[in-house]
Parts: structure tokens; C-alpha cells; sequence
């Protein structure tokens, strides 16, 4: 896909879910005149992109929405529950048509069903329009909104194509045809004076350019916007006809091989005194336009940028092999005791860390964003199963790596649908054991102690204990005579093939995917946890490390081996000495400060060698609600980490979920917090 | 000389380009559009380095038989110099 393709559907899928959005909340909260507003935009964006594209069906198709919802803007229409429906499904027909004009196939027998039946559908609401009509209400429209909100400017456009703009696929006409959305073409000449002739021309280069005089109430940036997928590919220049500086700088800076002042005049953009008055000025004007060039331009450039994810990543596995190789040049100095060597090391060790988190901070992104479009599931599943749901997101602002956001999503989505569908209970049902008609459903994310914490939690009828466990017996997952507590039962639901749902829907209860959803959990080095009570419902708790890459770890040794454990989750270090010792009396446990704390022998778990180290140490680390006490040998502090794969033999390892080089080229090994912490649990249960 | 495509655009460009300076070497250039819908601008742009030079070539040059549809296009383009014929 090419970059402006590209472009056009990152855009277009913003205006959808923009959309989508709006419809929900005014599904939920009521219509109003703003989101109105804002849905007729996106829909008029969508139609002007895909028009520039040459994307005929989504134009036709969404003119005809755009035109319902300017009717509805204008009070002549009333936005009913079953319209915000229909839009909802415009929404995602929008989509499909975009996905296959992108694909380039064409538009399958269903598809093309599907679009007739919601044209009727969106017309059936216009019963006084003709076709003819709905064509020029638009433009009828937009003479309205002309005379009654702002003043009409006269700009002026000027762009040249540069040599290799017919490779961004993108037809100059379709652009020029989007100029008539937003106002009225008055002038309008192509330069064809850099054409080289027949012999001479590569047909494959660009060589023309146009000058337009516009007249509309628009701003800067909505002209700008016209040219948004090929402001690389051209040379543009956008100012008031009444800006003479910047028509100076235009004819200045021109290359044509045409006189452009003499050319604007015979084609009556200006006359002959518009530049007489500016001829003395000429020179200084030219050196303070240089300085003011654009200002809207820059302060929208510097505002957002779009960056193809792959470089960001690129650039996180550049700054992994710097952190790696400079930890190298510290381990030199260190042995050469170079001073100064040391010295820039740590300098340029803080530099680096600097820069790892401005990277890292470009990819973190509010996972709200993201977790609106659960509102449309749920309203959507809700529907289905004919059941009345109060659903809440909070924490939205909190930050997240964007590449575990898009991970989660599945995941989430298919613990929602489990709660609407199994967790929570019909109306009736629910009316008669006291509780609200509507379910109420909430996802609310935050961070705790370097993980961050997502948790789904429904008002239902909990999770069935004894049908689990009884299900899990049969399957043969657990034996009969287990001594299993309440959480690891919960914990059977992530198991292969075990679904207690009587009715197989098309929702959920086919027993596939619970596993799939744990899977991919672990697959982001996260957790899920499940509390549940009978009647009140269940609380679904995903914890998440907060990126991917690099993390802030600390080097410890047990036995010959050199182990990280990821620094946020360390609450203290403690030296194990006889006074300890003494009171573990053979157990693992110590007393610290009046409250028991479990250790884990690290030696001991990962089978170490005795230890080479005089003392042994406990490094105190905690996990959700956990905490745990680590008997390790050495402390040799922060280090920063960059997490490497184990690959196939050693990827699955329990208790070990990466690897990191040293400065000294040594390899350590990264401890699974979650999973060590689980082990020791369930050794003490 | 006449296309049997419903659309010219920047894929048979290079091909068109080919057969305009074949053809230029020896008559006038008619190009019948007949059965031509749509054209881009890369194919625009080659017309117009046509006309320019069989002017200067004092050749003729014209597209024949242009439809409501391509005629828009190229006014669209403002280019509407090429719907004249030109000796």
C-alpha cells in the first residue's frame, strides 16, 4: 500500500470510530446538536478522501448517508434510537467498502445487497427527496452555512506537481473536483509551460502545476487539508488575494518557464497595479516572508506527526544495542580504571536513558483511545441477547505501549462478550433477585507498581464453582479428590475445551477461546486472575507490564547465574543474616517486621551451585496483592535491561521469561515474576 | 489513430507515448476517443505536449470524437485548450 493509501485509511478509520463513538453516546446519553455536527463532518471528510482516491462507491454511498445527516442537523429530521442503529451499520458498511476499495476487489453480490438495502433504508427517512434533490441539498447547504456563520475570503492556490508525483496513484483532477465541497472555484489555469515536447517528455514525470482563485468562508488548514495526502509530492502555496507579500514570494520564487505575474494578469487573477505598488518594496518584503512562511502550517506540523510504527521499533532496537554496547565501554573503564572513560560512560548512560524514554513515550498511547470501540460491542451484544447493559469505562487516560494495546483488544473483547452473555443475568431475572434491571459492566485500567492493571468486572450471577470444577473433572483436568481453592477453580475456565454455558450462542460458550484469551495474555509477559462470587459477580484482572523492550531491571547472582528482576516490582533488599536464619528455623519464611513474608530459594529453585558469596541477601518484591521474599547471593544494583528472547529450547523455562546481555558479554536471565510468584503460592497452599 | 480502452491513465502511458512519437514521424495527429472514458493526468499532460509540438511543427492535431464524460474531465483538469482543434 502505498503511503497516502495508507494515510486515507488511518484517517478514515479515525473518522469512523469518531463516529461510532458519537452514535454511542448519544445512544446512551442522548442526542445532541454538537455530536450531530461532528457526525455529519466525519461522514463529509470520509466522502471528500475517498472522492480524491477515485473511490466511486464509497462517494455514492456516502452522500446519500451525509445527506440524511444534514437533514437531521437542520432539525427537518429527527434522530431516533433505530437511526442511530442504522448509522452504526452505515458505520461499518463504510468500512467494509473502504477495505475492499483498498484491497482493489470489487464489490461482491453481498456487499452490493448490503448497500442497497441500507440506501433504501437512509432514503426511506428522506421521503420528500428525489435523488435530484439529496444532489443539491449539499451545496444548497453549504450557501447557508456561507451566508450565515463566516465571511467568504478570496485565496489564492498555486502548486506545482514535483517530477515523481504520479507515483503517489493519487489523479490531480479528483483533487481539484474536492475544491467544489468547500467553496467555488472562481479562476482557474494550468501551467503547461514546463511540459518538454513529445520527444523530450518522460511520460512517467510530472511536469504541470495550477493557479486557482478560490472563494470560500474556509480556513488555512481546510484548504491544506485538501492537499493532506500529497503535501510532499507537490510545491504549494496558499495565501489571501489581499497578502501581497506571499504573491511577491510566489512570483519570486517561480521556475515556470512563463512570466507568472504577466500570465496572473492576462488570466485576471490581479491587475497591472496590484504589483506596480509592490515593485519598490520587492526586496525587503521578500526577507520578511521568509521568516513568516506559513505560520498556521508549522504549528499544525509540529502539533501530531504520523510515524509508521515499524520505525519507532526500529529505533527501540537501536537504543537496546546502544544500552548493550555502552555498558560495555562502563565494564572498560571499570577494569581499565579510566576515570574519565567512566565518567562520559555515565554520562552517556543517562543521555541514553534519556532517550529510551522519549522513544518509549512515543509509543505509549491512552488507552481509552483505544477502549471506546468496546462500547459499540457491548451495545451490540447487549442487543443480541436481549439484555439491558450500564457500561462504564474509567481510566482511559492511563498510558500504554500502543502495540500491547492492540494485543489486549482481542482478549478484552472476548471477556466482555463473556460477561454480557453468561455473567450477567436477563432483566426479569435480575428484577426478581432485587438487583437493577441494567447490568452494570466496568473496565477500568490503571497503573500499579510498574504493571499496569485492567479489570473487567460485572454486577452477574458469578461464576459457577461446582459446575466448573464438576466439568473439569470430567474432562479429566483435575482429579477427583483435589484440593483445589476457589481461585485456581476459576483459573479451569482458561483451560482448553471447558465451557459451562448450557446454550451454545454465537456469542461465547463453545469452550474456545478463554484458553486463546489467557494465551495471548502471557504472550505480553501479563496475567489474568479471577474473583467471583455467587450472586454478585465476577472480576476479571489482567496485569500488564508497561513495555516490551527495555525495562529498568536489577542485576542479582545466585549460584554462577546472573538474574534481573525488573526493578518497579522491588519494594526492598534485606541481608539475610542470623538472626533470620535463626528464625526460619528450617522453613522458608522470615518475619519482617511483624508480618510473615514467604521467600523463594532461588538457589534452590533453579538447582544454582553453592554459593560463592559470603552473604546471602532477600530481595523483597511484590506482584498485585503479593509479596515475596527472594534468597539470592549477590546485589550488584540498577541495570538497564534490554529483554531478549530465549528462543524455542529455553523460551519455555518456568520462572524465566527473557535473557539480557551484560556489559561483559555474560548472559542473565530475566525472572517471571508472575509465574515464580504463582509457584510459591501454590507450594504454601 | 484510435484506443479500444474505456480509461488511458499512467499505466499505458508510456506505451501511448511510444505510439504518439510513431505515429508524429509521419501525418497529422488525430486521436479518435471514441470508445475513451477517462483519462488521468499523466495521459492529459501528454496530449498537451502533442499539441505544443505539432504547433511548432505546424502539424495537425486533435482528439475527435471526445464523449460528454471525457470532455468533463478534461475541463475539469483545466485543460480545456485540448477539445480545440490544432494546425
Amino acid at each position: 500500500m502505498n503511503e497516502e493509501l495508507e494515510l486515507f485509511c488511518e484517517d478514515a478509520d479515525e473518522q469512523l470510530t469518531f463516529m461510532e463513538n458519537a452514535l454511542i453516546t448519544m445512544q446512551e446519553e442522548g442526542v445532541d446538536e454538537e455530536s450531530i455536527g461532528a457526525l455529519f463532518r466525519a461522514m463529509h471528510t470520509i466522502k471528500g478522501t475517498a472522492g480524491m482516491f477515485g473511490f466511486d462507491a464509497i462517494v455514492g454511498f456516502a452522500h446519500v448517508a451525509e445527506s440524511l445527516l444534514s437533514e437531521v442537523r437542520d432539525s427537518k429530521v429527527t434522530l431516533t434510537s433505530e437511526m442511530i442503529d442504522l448509522f452504526l451499520k452505515v458505520k461499518d458498511h463504510v468500512q467494509h467498502l473502504i477495505d475492499l476499495a483498498v484491497a482493489q476487489e470489487n464489490i461482491d453480490e453481498f456487499t452490493q445487497a448490503t448497500n442497497d438495502e441500507l440506501l433504501k433504508m437512509l432514503k426511506s427517512y428522506m421521503p420528500h427527496q428525489t435523488e435530484a434533490t439529496i444532489e443539491t441539498k449539499l451545496e444548497t447547504n453549504t450557501q447557508t452555512e456561507n451566508e450565515n456563520q463566516k465571511k467568504e475570503a478570496l485565496w489564492h492556490i498555486s502548486f506545482r506537481l514535483k517530477p515523481n508525483f504520479f507515483a503517489t496513484g493519487m489523479d490531480i483532477i479528483n483533487i481539484l473536483s474536492f475544491f467544489n465541497e468547500l467553496g467555488e472555484i472562481k479562476k482557474i489555469f494550468s501551467i503547461t509551460s514546463n511540459i518538454p515536447s513529445l520527444q523530450e517528455i518522460n511520460p512517467t514525470q510530472a511536469y504541470m502545476g495550477y493557479e486557482i482563485l478560490f472563494l470560500s468562508d474556509v480556513e488555512y488548514e481546510d484548504i491544506e487539508e485538501i492537499f493532506e495526502f500529497i503535501l510532499d509530492d507537490i510545491e504549494l502555496s496558499i495565501f489571501k488575494t489581499d497578502d501581497k507579500e506571499r504573491l511577491q514570494e510566489l512570483i519570486q520564487n517561480s521556475h515556470d518557464k512563463i512570466n507568472l505575474q504577466e500570465e496572473l494578469i492576462q488570466q485576471g487573477f490581479y491587475d497591472t497595479s496590484t504589483f506596480q505598488k509592490e515593485e519598490k518594496e520587492k526586496t525587503p518584503a521578500v526577507t520578511q516572508i521568509k521568516t513568516k512562511k506559513s505560520p498556521q502550517k508549522e504549528q499544525k506540523k509540529s502539533f501530531s506527526l504520523r510515524v509508521d510504527s515499524s520505525k519507532i521499533d526500529q529505533l527501540i532496537n537501536q537504543i537496546s544495542e546502544m544500552v548493550i554496547a555502552n555498558a560495555k565501554v562502563a565494564q572498560r573503564a571499570d577494569i581499565l580504571e579510566d576515570n574519565e572513560l567512566s565518567e562520559s560512560a555515565t554520562i552517556l548512560t543517562d543521555m541514553l536513558e534519556e532517550i529510551r524514554m522519549g522513544v518509549m513515550n512515543i509509543r505509549m498511547v491512552q488507552v481509552g483511545d483505544s477502549f471506546n470501540k468496546f462500547k459499540r460491542i457491548v451495545h451490540d451484544v447487549a442487543k443480541k441477547v436481549h439484555k439491558e447493559i450500564d457500561f462504564e469505562i474509567i481510566g482511559g487516560e492511563t498510558e500504554l505501549d500502543k502495540m500491547v494495546v492492540e494485543k489486549i483488544s482481542d482478549p478484552l473483547m472476548h471477556m466482555l462478550r463473556n460477561s454480557i452473555d453468561h455473567g450477567i443475568e436477563m432483566p426479569e431475572e435480575r428484577e426478581k433477585l432485587g438487583k437493577p434491571k441494567s447490568g452494570k459492566v466496568t473496565l477500568t485500567t490503571y497503573p500499579d507498581a510498574g504493571t499496569i492493571v485492567i479489570k473487567i468486572k460485572d454486577d452477574g450471577k458469578g461464576l459457577p464453582k461446582e459446575k466448573i470444577l464438576q466439568k473439569a473433572i470430567e474432562n479429566g483436568l483435575v482429579a477427583e479428590n483435589n484440593n483445589l481453592s476457589d481461585k485456581e477453580i476459576y483459573n479451569l475456565i482458561f483451560a482448553a475445551g471447558l465451557s459451562t454455558a448450557e446454550e451454545v450462542s454465537d456469542i461465547s460458550g463453545r469452550g474456545v477461546g478463554m484458553d486463546v484469551v489467557k494465551r495471548n495474555i502471557e504472550s505480553l509477559r501479563g496475567t489474568v486472575e479471577i474473583d467471583s462470587k455467587v450472586g454478585e459477580g465476577s472480576t476479571f484482572t489482567i496485569r500488564l507490564p508497561l513495555t516490551l523492550a527495555i525495562i529498568d531491571g536489577f542485576l542479582i547472582q545466585s549460584g554462577d547465574t546472573k538474574y534481573i528482576i525488573p526493578l518497579e516490582m522491588i519494594q526492598e533488599c534485606i541481608e539475610l543474616d542470623d538472626n533470620y536464619k535463626e528464625q526460619m528455623n528450617g522453613n522458608e519464611f522470615i518475619n519482617l517486621r511483624d508480618s510473615m513474608l514467604p521467600l523463594l530459594d532461588i538457589r534452590k529453585y533453579f538447582s544454582e551451585e553453592a554459593s560463592h558469596s559470603e552473604r546471602e541477601n532477600v530481595v523483597v518484591i511484590r506482584y498485585g496483592d503479593y509479596k515475596m521474599g527472594m534468597m539470592v547471593d549477590e546485589l550488584f544494583g540498577e541495570f538497564q535491561t534490554v529483554i531478549k528472547p530465549l528462543g524455542e529450547v529455553f523460551g519455555k523455562v518456568p520462572g524465566i521469561s527473557g535473557g539480557t546481555i551484560l556489559g561483559s558479554g555474560e548472559i542473565a536471565l530475566i525472572f517471571d515474576i508472575p509465574k515464580l510468584m504463582e509457584h510459591k503460592i501454590r507450594e504454601i497452599n | 489513430m484510435k484506443f479500444d480502452k474505456d480509461e488511458l491513465n499512467i499505466y499505458e502511458v508510456e506505451a501511448l507515448h511510444q505510439s504518439l512519437l510513431n505515429a508524429f514521424t509521419n501525418d497529422d495527429l488525430l486521436l479518435d476517443m471514441q470508445n475513451v472514458n477517462r483519462v488521468d493526468m499523466s495521459v492529459i499532460q501528454l496530449f498537451i505536449s502533442v499539441q505544443e509540438t505539432a504547433k511548432e511543427s505546424s502539424k495537425k492535431f486533435a482528439l475527435q470524437n471526445v464523449n460528454e464524460e471525457l470532455a468533463q474531465i478534461i475541463k475539469n483538469s483545466a485543460c480545456n485548450f485540448l477539445l480545440e482543434e490544432s494546425v
